[in-house]
């Protein structure tokens, strides 16, 4: 029993160096070899030789090494040595004779079979007959090589190994298409989206089976049926129904939404993608399509759009609410001022009669008691008649402002004559000379000659000035100048104050200007409300301006107080030439 | 009838000025000037003094004005005597509309001079029927 193992041989590196002659297929498989077993020489062709002929393995050795091979061959002769032989020398193919003493090629192809090894083997035989031949080929052997034919042996030894590596190729090319059906298959059955292949009509081709979770149709439904006038592009009830087919050509294939209806009848949503399959030539006939079930994020959608509309009415409600609030508070206010104010005004009426009446009858005792005592006064004092005639003035004052606060509390009625304004500016005058002495105050009179006579209440038109009068007297310490100064003028030269009136119309201006402290900004827009003063309490009644703004609007006219540039405050009286203007 | 002298009642309760009133008017030598500072006095001396003309306060504490006049217009023996009032409830003499509750009684507003109060007086003296 032979077991002799042929070491390389120094032709066999020669072989290498030469780049060897085996093919792509046999290096790999020998490389598949080499990396199960721990022998080193991975560069070989591990071949097992199951002969008891000496001289017939070497004329085989002689042969692979004419054909450059590079090789190892172990040569066993029974059954055990073989079964060793295919482990511990992990063959990358066999050669077998075909019939050995107590162990034949036969034999050696159903153990080596049996083991699941999927080795090249090609028996090597004498005389035998092809049929003997046939018969191994049929149990599995790969080739037959007659020994008087040896010079087949390598071309037959690359076949093999060839055809087994193809066969292991597609073995492996099989496992892996299963493996990849399967895949396919899990990803398939496991998706929660639908996922189609439809042909360029929008014929599904495949549809995957979680449409029938989603849409309670099987595949076959799908596929075969007819699922007319379940698919709509619109979001709501917008867009009519329609089939599957045309929904396809419509524009599944775009990013797109749209619904289908349940068979259970529901609508549900779906958002669909789709790409065109490029096929080997490079055309489209093909598409795949991802349709996700969006049904629970449209219901979201819908109800926080809903929540949104809500919030909004809400809001635009409780804004409303609170305009109307505001508004009623404005409201409330403006009635809530009318009210004091009228309370205010009431008050002052009943304080105003009740004051006239009071006040007058001593008045009229003095003014009768002056007009006595002017007829009767002893002759010798030139002083005399100047005290009553001071003393009447006095009680004309009084009188005026009881009259004014009468006419403030009351619809005042004017009594219109035609009076110079001058003779009224110089009648005002003569009431306020006192306070004009005793403060030395200087009177600048600028005067134009062109001013009218106008339809003025005399008494009222006095009260005004002498209002005005007052008011710069108080606001100048010792030594100021009240400047009075008169005008006539055109609507238009009196800009937005002559607005309403036609631009040539003509006016009398009165300005009364003095030299004083001026009015606070912030008090300038408050000056004619009733009862608000900048003196000192006890020492204006908050009346003045009131009283003196009614006075000129019952005329007609308007009145404006401003602070001059270089100090002091300038009212300015606008008096229409004819006079108020009905209505 | 030339040197009788005109006979004015005043009724007013304010008694200083039923003075000056007596004093100006007396003084012109044409006046006879008697003054009541009640309207129930007042009533009384209409009856008794016999008056040309009366001047007659609005608004007195014991009745007003009106009330007195009233009654000088029921009373046919001086209902016929020109009655003027003379108030502080009105601001001008000529202001009829403030004056709408004296009816048309010729009214002078105080405070009046003695000269206004005698030109009204002969006014209605004047227009007085015969």
């Amino acid at each position: 029993m032979q077991n002799r193992e042929q070491p390389s041989t120094p032709d066999e590196t020669a072989a290498a160096e030469a780049g060897g002659s085996l093919d792509l297929a046999a290096e790999s498989t020998r490389r598949d070899h080499a990396t199960a077993t721990r022998e080193p020489a991975n560069a070989h062709l591990r071949v097992l030789l199951v002969e008891d002929v000496t001289v017939d393995a070497e004329f085989i050795e002689r042969e692979l090494r004419k054909a450059a091979v590079l090789f190892l061959m172990r040569r066993v002769e029974n059954s055990d040595d073989f079964v060793r032989a295919l482990e511990e020398f992990a063959p990358s193919i066999v050669l077998a004779d075909y019939l050995l003493p107590r162990f034949g090629a036969l034999e050696a192809l159903q153990l080596l079979r049996g083991k699941g090894l999927d080795i090249p083997f090609i028996l090597v035989t004498g005389s035998q007959s092809e049929e003997v031949a046939v018969a191994c080929m049929k149990e599995g052997a790969d080739d037959y090589i007659l020994k008087d034919r040896l010079a087949r042996l390598p071309g037959a030894i690359a076949n093999a190994l060839e055809k087994k590596d193809g066969e292991r190729n597609r073995r492996v090319a099989i496992a892996a298409l299963a493996r990849s059906a399967q895949q396919f298959q899990l990803i398939t059955d496991n998706t929660h989206d639908i996922i189609c292949l439809v042909d360029k009509t929008g014929a599904i081709l495949y549809v995957s089976p979680s449409c029938r979770q989603r849409l309670g149709f099987t595949p076959e439904d799908i596929v075969q049926g007819d699922m007319a006038c379940m698919f709509s592009l619109g979001d709501e009830a917008g867009e009519a129904p329609r089939g599957l087919h045309e929904f396809i050509r419509a524009g599944a294939l775009r990013r797109t939404e749209f619904r289908c209806r349940h068979k259970n009848g529901e609508w549900r949503f779906f958002e669909s993608t789709g790409r065109w399959i490029v096929e080997a030539d490079g055309s489209k006939s093909r598409a795949v399509l991802v349709w996700r079930d969006i049904t629970r994020r449209k219901r979201s959608e819908s109800q926080l759009r809903q929540a949104l509309r809500d919030l909004k009415n809400r809001e635009s409600a409780r804004v409303a609410a609170l305009e109307d609030l505001k508004s009623s508070h404005a409201e409330l206010q403006s009635v809530q001022f009318q009210l004091i104010q009228a309370e205010k005004m009431e008050s002052v009426g009943r304080l105003a009669a009740g004051v006239a009446h009071e006040v007058k009858n001593p008045l009229t005792v003095l003014l009768m008691g002056t007009e006595y005592l002017r007829k009767h006064l002893p002759d010798g004092d030139p002083e005399l008649p100047t005290v009553l005639d001071e003393m009447a003035d006095a009680v004309a004052r009084a009188n005026t402002v009881i009259l004014g606060l009468l006419d403030f509390s009351r619809p005042g009625v004017l009594e219109l004559k035609l009076e110079h304004p001058h003779t009224i500016v110089e009648q005002a005058l003569v009431l306020v000379k006192h306070d004009l002495t005793r403060l030395n105050v200087e009177v600048v009179r600028d005067f134009a000659a062109d001013v009218p006579p106008l339809n003025l209440d005399r008494a009222k038109m006095e009260q005004v000035l002498v209002n005005l009068f007052t008011n710069a007297i108080h606001a100048m310490s010792d030594r100021g100048t009240l400047t009075l100064r008169t005008r006539v003028v055109t609507a238009s030269e009196l800009g937005t104050r002559g607005a309403m009136h036609d631009p040539a119309e003509e006016a009398v201006v009165v300005q009364v200007a003095d030299t004083g402290t001026g009015i606070p900004a912030a008090k300038l827009l408050r000056i004619f409300d009733p009862f608000f003063t900048t003196k000192p309490t006890g020492t204006g009644t908050g009346l003045g301006l009131t009283v003196t703004q009614r006075i000129v609007d019952l005329h007609g006219g308007s009145i404006a107080i401003e602070n001059n540039a270089g100090g002091g405050v300038c009212a300015t009286i606008a008096l229409w030439r004819g006079g108020r203007r009905a209505g | 009838m030339l040197d009788r002298k005109t006979r004015i009642l005043i009724i007013d309760d304010e008694a200083g000025l039923t003075l000056l009133i007596k004093l100006c008017l007396e003084d012109t030598g044409k006046y006879t000037v008697q003054a009541a500072t009640r309207g129930a006095t007042g009533l009384l001396a209409a009856r008794t003094f016999e008056p040309d003309v009366i001047l007659l306060d609005a608004i007195m504490p014991d009745m007003s004005g009106l009330e007195v006049a009233m009654q000088i217009r029921a009373d046919p023996a001086i209902g016929r005597t020109p009655i003027v009032f003379l108030t502080a409830t009105v601001s001008d003499s000529n202001d009829r509309t403030s004056a709408g509750s004296l009816f048309d009684f010729p009214v002078i507003a105080k405070p009046a001079t003695a000269q206004q109060i005698m030109d009204r007086i002969e006014i209605e003296l004047a227009s007085r029927p015969q």
